[in-house]
């Protein structure tokens, strides 16, 4: 090959990939970016927050999932003479170590209707460790569907027809396959379990 | 750093005392050599943190070190009264925190440089004249600064007539703001200061403020609003501080913390008393109000609340060693020394010598270390469903192995043979592979078992530490003593590396201080009568720890003159403890033990190394808390020992575990005089009260369950009752529990702190497959007992009633970060027939308010987290609250604070002076009522 043959090859090239390159895209192509990236941005700009999502009698909740620290396996709660009352249940241990037990579903006077949606395949009753400002606090639920990335936006306001205290200590509802969960203010809870019950 | 300093002036420190108390006892074998080492890295420990000072002491003490090195002087008992001074210094400025340090320096540096000057008189005197004479006190003119001149104004403190009705409340306000005051302060730089650094200041100023006004300590009020309207100035921007003004910021608050912590009978005249350093301090208020500069101002007065400042004319006092006249020839070190030792001894920091775990992480590894016990006990179970499964598949063996007899007999084709065939073989490779597994299975259970096992006992003895650790400061105060009683004592602790449990030791070193003073000086001789009766003038004291029969067994013992038992019979007579016949019938050791009772001293006078005003009851104190035991034995004329017999460890007790209404309940078994199981017809009933009778004794008798609360009766079917007999001061009460279900050993753990005394409940334990157990108090379920059978559960009902009343009430939440404008409103509105609850800032007060159903709410404006305008428009915005009544009471009386507080939503807004008449209860009632 001569060099001529080179460069006069280079140059067919050349002008092949120019026309590849300056050729009009598809029809719709750009549209469909500009939709992509703008949809990015709006993901970007909404503000997820953990919940960790759990069943009490008929009612399905939620509590942040920052100020969870562990879900362990049901286990007996022991009463403490004179301290235990509603609210307040006993020790259970937890790890080697005993916490206060408490019971939410009393908390919210909650009763039991009867009929429950099911999450998960197997119901096995959990305890749910949350930490407070000077301590942590163990209850009992009847059933842990599991941590749900929750788009705080979404949330809407309780209901009227909720129960008053079902009303006080919640922030608002959302929509978890097709079941309506409520989410706790764990800081009214904690305060009421400190001030009241303790 | 500082952090690391303490650690290693703790370290150097110790090995300082005690090698300059062993050179004391013996000066040829005294390795000097360790001793310039310590102070050596002393001296450069310091330099790094920047303590000059301490450096300059460090170094002087290493001078000295490398002088008696070299065989330059030796050291007399006086001269190393200096070397111990300057050990002090080392050592108490490894116990101050960085909040205290600048204030120790400032407050001691007048004792360093005596000090420094000390040792370099030792060392000059030493190259002068070979033979050492006695210290001459330090000439207290050079080291006194001059008179101060006068403030240019004075101040004279306001007349004042506190209302005491409300002053421990006041003291713990004062406590609280006057600490974040000072914590405010520590953390400002008046260079960068802003809004937000400077805010706090303001808002503790104002409110200690409101709350002396409340309590009418007028000097108190002025000097707070000084500091406010100066504070203000700063953050207006129309003052500058500097760090002048921000050292006499802190002395005023000194002032205003001392003025408050001033008992009660003194708090009117108080200000008077300290009327010079009230006066300097106003002025520098007001100077720094007015934005002058103090650093040309004359010296702070001392701002400690001494009696008796520098400036004045008192006579000088023994107790400051510097004004101690110059003819007195006797070094004031002495005494000194004993005081900062006795300081330091209280002060000493009970912190690891190797390294620090927080109690709350060795209590978590102590729960995962006895829940990994507990797990490892389940491999047992599995284990046993492994047997259960090489059972089954030997069994499926055996089966197959008969079925191929019945098969032999059958003709089949060879497919058929071979297809049996393997199945014969996957059974007995089933049956192999399960019996390795079962091998496998128990070794590697077997070595959880040991290594959960080993790891739970050390954890449990990661609390154990050397009794040495306990007693390092016990030569050095043993020196102290002899020395200022004049007698010479040996002193030896023997034991030193005997593992004691980190509380025990701590609980031990107030009762062994005591004993080791008191047979300083009470059982030892002087020396001359020491030679006269025949013995060594060197009297010999021994301190010993060692472990004997599961029980650590401490004993000082000395060859003093010993307890003269008759004497101690008069005594006793003569203190009516007892009668004289009572006393004739009386053992040594009976008489003995009259010692620990509280009141009984065998001094003579009270001097100032024993009696003072405590007793050996406090060995007795501490022996009953712990389950452990004092014994004396003594001998006239050779000496008495201390035996204290104390359990090793308080982690871990010996219970017996009870059923009381379907629960586990432990009593320990210490305080358990015996258990009986009895037929309900050994009962005996008088009067509605149950009793049996044991050994001639009528024992009461009352259910568990009452005596915690629970209602109900024992619902058991047995024919006979299971009763713990526990005794307390020689009473024995029988208490039924439901079942008695045996021994155990528990670990110990504190109850939750969150949940404060239980009564009834000490602390609890975990069994051995993980059930909570509640230990019993057993002091305390006796009591509640006690009201049981006198009648006394009445009480519950009554109680019930009281709160039916409170429903009828209006309910108020008042919300103020003041707790004595708080407790004030509170007082006011239950006078006034109000349930009253309160919350300490906006926040809490946004919480309780939307759980109190209130019927109004009387808020405060300046509080930390959330304000009360914030406070009050969440309440308006808010859907179910917003009609709520709210109240606004603040300080604040300008026309736009109150504009401003209405605008967000308050119904009224009235000023703190409405609670001198009735406009704030009258406020409230025309909201409510």
């Amino acid at each position: 090959m001569t060099k001529n043959d080179s460069l006069d090859l280079a140059s067919k090239e050349r002008a092949a990939m120019l026309r590849l390159l300056d050729r009009s895209p598809p029809e719709g192509y750009l549209d469909d970016w500009q939709q992509r990236l703008r949809d990015k941005e709006d993901d970007h700009d909404r503000e997820t927050q953990g919940v960790l999502v759990f069943r009490l009698f008929d009612e399905w909740l939620a509590i942040e999932a920052k100020i969870v620290k562990e879900i362990t396996a049901d286990a007996s709660v022991h009463r403490i003479p004179q301290r235990t009352n509603e609210v307040l249940r006993g020790l259970v241990n937890v790890r080697g170590e005993l916490q206060i037990c408490v019971s939410l579903r009393s908390l919210l006077s909650l009763r039991d209707t009867g009929e429950k949606h099911i999450l998960s395949r197997r119901v096995h009753p959990r305890m749910i460790v949350f930490q407070g400002e000077d301590g942590a606090f163990v209850f009992r639920a009847d059933e842990v569907y599991g941590v749900h990335p929750l788009e705080m936006d979404t949330l809407q306001d309780s209901p009227v027809t909720v129960s008053k205290a079902m009303a006080t200590y919640t922030r608002g509802l959302f929509t978890l396959r097709e079941i309506k969960v409520g989410l706790l203010d764990h800081e009214l809870i904690l305060h009421s379990l400190r001030s009241k019950y303790l | 750093m500082l952090d690391l300093y303490q650690q290693e002036v703790e370290t150097q420190g110790a090995a300082l005392n005690e090698g300059l108390v062993a050179w004391e006892s013996d000066p040829d074998s005294a390795d000097v050599d360790a001793l310039m080492r310590a102070a050596h890295s002393l001296k450069g420990a310091a330099r790094i943190v920047g303590l000059d000072m301490v450096g300059k002491v460090a170094h002087a003490l290493e001078d000295l070190f490398v002088a008696a090195g070299k065989g330059e002087l030796a050291l007399g008992s006086d001269q190393l009264d200096w070397l111990f001074n300057a050990v002090d210094v080392l050592v108490e400025s490894g116990q101050q925190t960085e909040e205290k340090m600048s204030a120790w320096l400032s407050g001691n540096a007048e004792w360093s440089e005596e000090v420094i000057k000390g040792l370099g008189s030792i060392q000059t005197k030493a190259t002068e004249a070979p033979k050492p004479e006695p210290v001459p006190a330090p000439n207290p003119e050079a080291n006194t600064p001059a008179t101060p001149p006068a403030p240019s104004t004075t101040y004279t403190p306001p007349e004042q007539t506190p209302d005491l009705s409300m002053i421990d409340l006041f003291r713990e306000e004062a406590k609280q703001q006057m600490g974040d005051f000072q914590a405010g302060l520590e953390s400002l730089d008046p260079a960068s200061a802003g809004k937000e650094q400077l805010e706090p200041l303001m808002r503790a100023a104002h409110s200690m403020k409101g709350a002396a006004r409340i309590i009418g300590l007028m000097a108190a009020v002025e000097m707070t609003k000084v500091i406010e309207e100066a504070v203000n100035a700063a953050i207006a921007g129309k003052i500058k501080l500097a760090d002048d003004h921000i050292d006499h910021f802190k002395h005023s608050g000194e002032f205003l913390s001392a003025f408050s912590a001033a008992p009660d009978e003194a708090l009117a005249s108080w200000p008077q008393e300290h009327a010079d350093d009230y006066s300097s301090l106003m002025d520098g208020l007001h100077r720094t109000l007015a934005g002058e500069s103090l650093a040309t101002a004359a010296p702070e007065p001392e701002p400690a609340p001494e009696p008796a400042p520098p400036e004045t004319s008192t006579p000088p006092k023994a107790e400051s060693g510097s004004s101690l006249p110059p003819e007195a020839e006797k070094a004031p070190a002495p005494s000194k020394a004993k005081d900062r030792a006795k300081a330091a001894a209280s002060e000493k920091s009970k912190s690891d010598g190797v390294v620090r775990v927080s109690a709350d992480s060795l209590n978590r590894l102590m729960g995962l270390a006895a829940e990994t016990v507990v797990e490892t006990g389940q491999l047992e179970n599995f284990r046993d469903t492994l047997l259960r499964l090489k059972q089954a598949q030997s069994d499926l063996n055996s089966r197959i192995d008969s079925s191929q007899r019945i098969l032999d007999q059958l003709e089949l084709d060879a497919e058929s043979r071979v297809h049996f065939e393997h199945i014969r073989q996957a059974a007995q490779q089933a049956l192999t592979l399960v019996r390795e597994q079962l091998e496998h299975f128990d070794n590697f259970a077997r070595r959880n078992t040991l290594l959960s096992d080993r790891l739970y006992r050390e954890v449990l003895s990661s609390r154990m530490r050397p009794f040495n650790d306990g007693v390092q400061g016990f030569p050095r105060m043993v020196r102290d003593v002899a020395r200022t009683l004049g007698k010479q004592v040996k002193f030896t602790i023997e034991g030193k590396d005997t593992p004691v449990d980190r509380d025990i030791l701590e609980r031990l070193e107030a009762p062994l201080n005591h004993i080791l003073r008191n047979a300083c000086d009470h059982g030892m001789e002087m020396p001359d009568d020491r030679q006269a009766v025949g013995k060594d003038p060197v009297g010999s004291l021994v301190l010993s720890a060692r472990h004997s029969a599961g029980m650590l067994v401490v004993e000082v013992k000395d060859d003093g003159r010993g307890i003269d038992c008759d004497k101690l019979r008069t005594k006793i007579v003569e203190k009516q403890f007892a009668t004289a016949e009572m006393c004739e019938q009386m053992t040594e050791e009976e008489v003995l033990e009259f010692l620990f009772l509280p009141g009984f001293s065998t001094a003579g006078k009270v001097t100032e190394i024993s009696g003072r005003g405590v007793g050996l009851d406090v060995v007795q104190n501490l022996m009953q808390q712990i389950a452990g035991q004092a014994r004396i034995n003594t001998e006239v004329g050779h000496g008495t020992t201390f035996h204290l017999q104390v359990p090793i460890t308080r982690s871990v007790i010996r219970a017996l575990l009870a059923d009381i209404d379907g629960e586990t309940y432990a009593f320990p078994l210490s305080r358990i005089a015996r258990t009986v199981r009895m037929s309900y017809d050994d009962l005996k009933t008088v009067e509605n009260r149950q009793y049996f009778e044991m050994e001639g004794q009528n024992v009461g008798i009352a259910p568990a369950r009452a005596a915690l609360g629970f209602g109900g009766n024992t619902s058991s079917i047995t024919p006979h009752l299971d009763i713990v007999v526990v005794n307390d001061r020689n009473q024995l009460y029988g208490v039924e529990v439901d079942t008695l279900m045996g021994e155990a050993d528990l670990v110990v753990r504190p109850l939750d702190k969150r949940l404060g005394k239980v009564p009834g409940i000490s602390s609890a334990s975990l069994s051995e497959d993980g059930e909570p157990i509640l230990i019993l108090d057993v002091e305390d379920l006796i009591a509640s007992i006690d009201k049981l059978l006198s009648g006394g559960a009445r009480l519950e009902t009554l109680r019930s009633d009281a709160q039916e009343e409170v429903r009828d009430r209006k309910r108020i939440l008042v919300v103020d970060d003041s707790i004595t404008v708080r407790e004030t409103e509170r007082q006011l509105l239950e006078n006034a027939g109000f349930y009253v609850e309160v919350a300490v800032d906006g926040a809490d007060g946004w919480n309780a308010v939307r759980l109190g159903e209130f019927d109004l709410v009387v808020s405060d404006i300046d509080m930390p987290r959330m304000n009360g305008y914030e406070f009050v428009s969440k309440i308006r915005n808010d859907s179910r609250l917003g009609k709520l009544p709210v109240i606004v009471v603040s300080y604040k009386d300008r026309e736009e604070d109150r504009i401003k507080g209405l605008e967000a939503g308050a119904d009224y807004y009235l000023t703190k002076s409405s609670f001198q008449d009735d406009t704030f209860i009258q406020a409230v009632k025309d909201l409510i009522e």
